[in-house]
């Protein structure tokens, strides 16, 4: 029955791997045989060729629907249906379920929210004071309805834990976030840099390689290294992976992207990285951008420095990677969680141009310079996007607590 | 047995002679800047030697590519002799550079502004390394920090950990600066062992070094990089930039590997250590530089 409706899209064969739960052999059998692994890809030197530019064009939600319950994948008929409800677009994958009675779909609502608001700075008179920014043009990219992609039936990018949804949150966490958003009050949305999200600030991208991102890789290889850029909407970031079996650099080194190591596992890169810095979550106190799992993330939430991300490239055919991405955060997350999405080569894409965002952020200064020139609007704005995030913090500490409830009540079995 | 002895000592005595002779023909002749050509290994499953590597300059170029003396740093008061600029010879040949008469006056401005920003005009006051922008080229490869070459058949990756700066050289796909940037466009062959590289569509905003010399968007580098020995490459460039100077200039320095046990290219992102520097003056007083966490 899941093979009928499976067979007729071209993701066939890493999604019954990935429905099976585990990893199958080479070329894992479907009727079609539409997508094998093509394992005489080697490079000149005998590794497995991973090389290309692999687009992340995955829309499915990070978190499952709770209509889907633990089913990973839905019918062609229903995924016609959610098309239908909201266009999905350029900025970013949909997260999950707004609580509080807010619509599900978090990014249609920014959009509309955003549009209406653009439309007013638009029309304000031509002599009203402060910097004149076109803001629905401005806006309007990251508005701008997804190309057409190829699209996987699943119902979540996560797959582990089985509910399709991210763990919950430890305390330690939602306490810093409460904390945080009382070092908020008071503070407009852009008094100092601190007040902007680390993307902003040229500084770093949430951690997972595009999985809460989007923006594609370009994978280049040497012998004893591969090298992984990740070229998102914000930073052009490269990682050197070594492949000589050399042990982490010691704990006292830390980075905004940590300390990759990678191996083959057959024709699988597993890269592994530790040595995270602390600053994910301790330097900075944006004013824009939830919890991340609860609609609009800017940042990774978590103390980065207990993380630990196995990530897994798998070339499933020519054109086709299944990249799948293990976060493992004792500090952050109360279970390690799972997330799987597909990437797409695409060969027009030229992603060797130079990213220079820190050379180029006239953004920050336009947000401090005017923040401070019309403090009381920045500050409204400020205050807006705080409320908005409370239910979401909210629901956060009501997971926690049932998760700590069952687990208690299972343990004391 | 004698005679199995005799016909070692004969061979032995074949050999020595054979390795005096070699040894004169490979000592450098005296005034020659490049020995002998030196047979790198070839990078797999081509005819070219293989770069890949962690490399970094021995120079003090990035205080000053010409003649400088050792000098104290900007805030002696403050941190004594932490910051002070190391002494060291040109890295430019013929020593000066040929700077137009106002394109000189415009270096000594530089200088003196070095440490100066405005952050309504962020890319044209003080200098780029400071701000922690990209170093621009030639600049990049004598910054005193490490880089990794990372070959591939088609192209040429250098990450610098510093800024997270980057280059990639074209091998194959050679076309014309496509747009303007802070580390230009580079398009590259190999000339016999030589990895030749041409340089354009500078932004024009990039300084050679921390004594303020420049280079402006007219500006044409031309890079040579020779292997002459597993550990050293020799880097030259040849600087044209007719806005600037008056006449195109050379530049030459050695690469040296690193060799230390398991050595890696580190992250420097320096952004966050210049927010206060840039945008300081903008931001309300008492809301920044908490550290939180």
């Amino acid at each position: 029955m899941r093979h009928k409706f499976l067979a007729t899209i071209g993701l066939l064969a890493i999604v019954s791997l990935a429905a099976c739960g585990r990893q199958a052999p080479s070329g894992a059998a479907n009727s079609t045989g539409a997508a094998t692994t093509d394992t005489s890809l080697r490079t000149s030197w005998g590794d497995p060729n991973i090389q290309g530019v692999w687009e992340n064009l995955e829309r499915a939600p990070l978190e499952r629907p709770k209509e889907f319950g633990t089913k990973e994948f839905m019918t062609e008929q229903e995924a016609a249906a959610r098309a239908k409800r909201t266009p999905l677009t350029t900025s970013g994958t949909p997260t999950v379920d707004l609580p509080a009675g807010e619509a599900e779909d978090v990014i249609g609502n920014l959009a509309s929210a955003d549009n209406a608001r653009n439309k007013a700075a638009d029309s304000l008179p031509e002599d009203a004071p402060g910097r004149r920014i076109v803001g629905a043009e401005y806006n309007s990219f990251w508005n701008a309805p997804l190309k057409a992609s190829k699209q996987s039936l699943r119902t979540s990018q996560i797959v582990d834990p089985p509910d399709g949804r991210l763990p919950p949150y430890t305390r330690e966490v939602l306490a810093m976030w409460d904390e945080r958003e009382k070092e908020r009050l008071g503070r407009s949305q852009g008094d100092s840099w601190e007040d902007r999200g680390l993307g902003e600030r040229c500084i770093a991208q949430p951690v997972g390689n595009g999985v809460f991102l989007g923006g594609f890789n370009n994978i280049m290889q040497t012998p004893g290294y591969v090298v992984i850029y990740w070229f998102t909407p914000g930073d052009g970031v490269f990682r050197v992976v070594p492949l000589d079996g050399r042990p982490h650099v010691g704990p006292k080194i830390r980075g905004w992207y940590g300390d990759s190591r990678g191996r083959w596992e057959g024709d699988t890169l597993v890269v592994e990285t530790t040595n995270f810095n602390s600053g994910h979550a301790g330097e900075s106190l944006p004013a824009h951008g939830t919890l991340f799992g609860t609609g609009h993330a800017h940042n990774y939430a978590g103390t980065g420095e207990t993380l630990k991300m196995v990530e897994r490239f798998k070339r499933v055919d020519a054109n086709t990677m299944e990249y799948r991405l293990t976060i493992e955060d004792p500090k952050v997350f109360v279970t390690p969680w799972t997330a799987v999405t597909v990437r797409n080569r695409d060969e027009t894409k030229t992603p060797e141009y130079e990213y220079a965002c820190h050379e180029h952020n006239v953004g920050m200064v336009n947000a401090i310079a005017g923040s401070r020139a019309n403090r009381k609007t920045s500050l409204a704005e400020a205050e807006r996007e705080l409320k908005a995030r409370q239910p979401g913090i909210k629901q956060k500490w009501e997971q926690l607590k049932a998760w700590e409830a069952s687990h208690q009540k299972t343990s004391t079995q | 047995m004698r005679n199995w002895f005799s016909r070692l000592i004969i061979a032995m005595a074949v050999a020595t002679a054979g390795v005096v002779v070699l040894l004169s023909f490979m000592r450098p002749v005296a005034g020659q800047t490049q020995g002998p050509a030196y047979q790198a290994p070839r990078f797999a499953g081509t005819q070219h030697p293989d770069l890949n590597g962690i490399w970094q300059t021995l120079t003090t170029a990035n205080w000053d590519i010409e003649d400088h003396s050792g000098q104290p740093g900007p805030f002696p008061a403050l941190v004594g002799a932490w910051g002070s600029q190391p002494p060291g010879q040109s890295i430019v040949e013929g020593g000066e550079l040929p700077y137009k008469p106002e394109a000189l006056e415009q270096k000594k401005a530089n200088y003196a502004k070095r440490l100066s920003v405005d952050p309504f005009n962020l890319h044209d006051s003080g200098d780029p390394e400071a701000k922690c922008y990209a170093p621009g080229v030639p600049r990049g490869m004598y910054m005193p920090y490490p880089f990794q070459i990372l070959q591939m058949p088609s192209k040429v990756l250098m990450v610098f950990g510093y800024s997270n700066a980057s280059r990639f050289i074209q091998l194959d796909n050679h076309q014309e600066a496509p747009l303007d940037t802070w580390m230009g466009w580079s398009n590259g062959k190999w000339e016999g062992d030589t990895l030749v590289v041409d340089v354009t569509g500078f932004n024009g905003h990039s300084w050679l070094d921390r004594a303020g010399n420049f280079t402006s968007d007219a500006l044409h580098v031309v890079e040579r990089y020779t292997p002459t020995g597993p550990n050293t490459i020799m880097y030259e460039a040849t600087i044209e930039d007719p806005k600037v100077f008056t006449r195109p200039w050379k530049m030459s320095f050695p690469l040296y590997r690193r060799l230390e046990k398991n050595v890696q290219l580190l992250e420097f992102r320096c952004v966050p250590f210049t927010e206060e520097f840039l945008y300081g003056t903008l931001a309300k007083p008492g809301t920044f530089t908490k550290k939180r966490s």
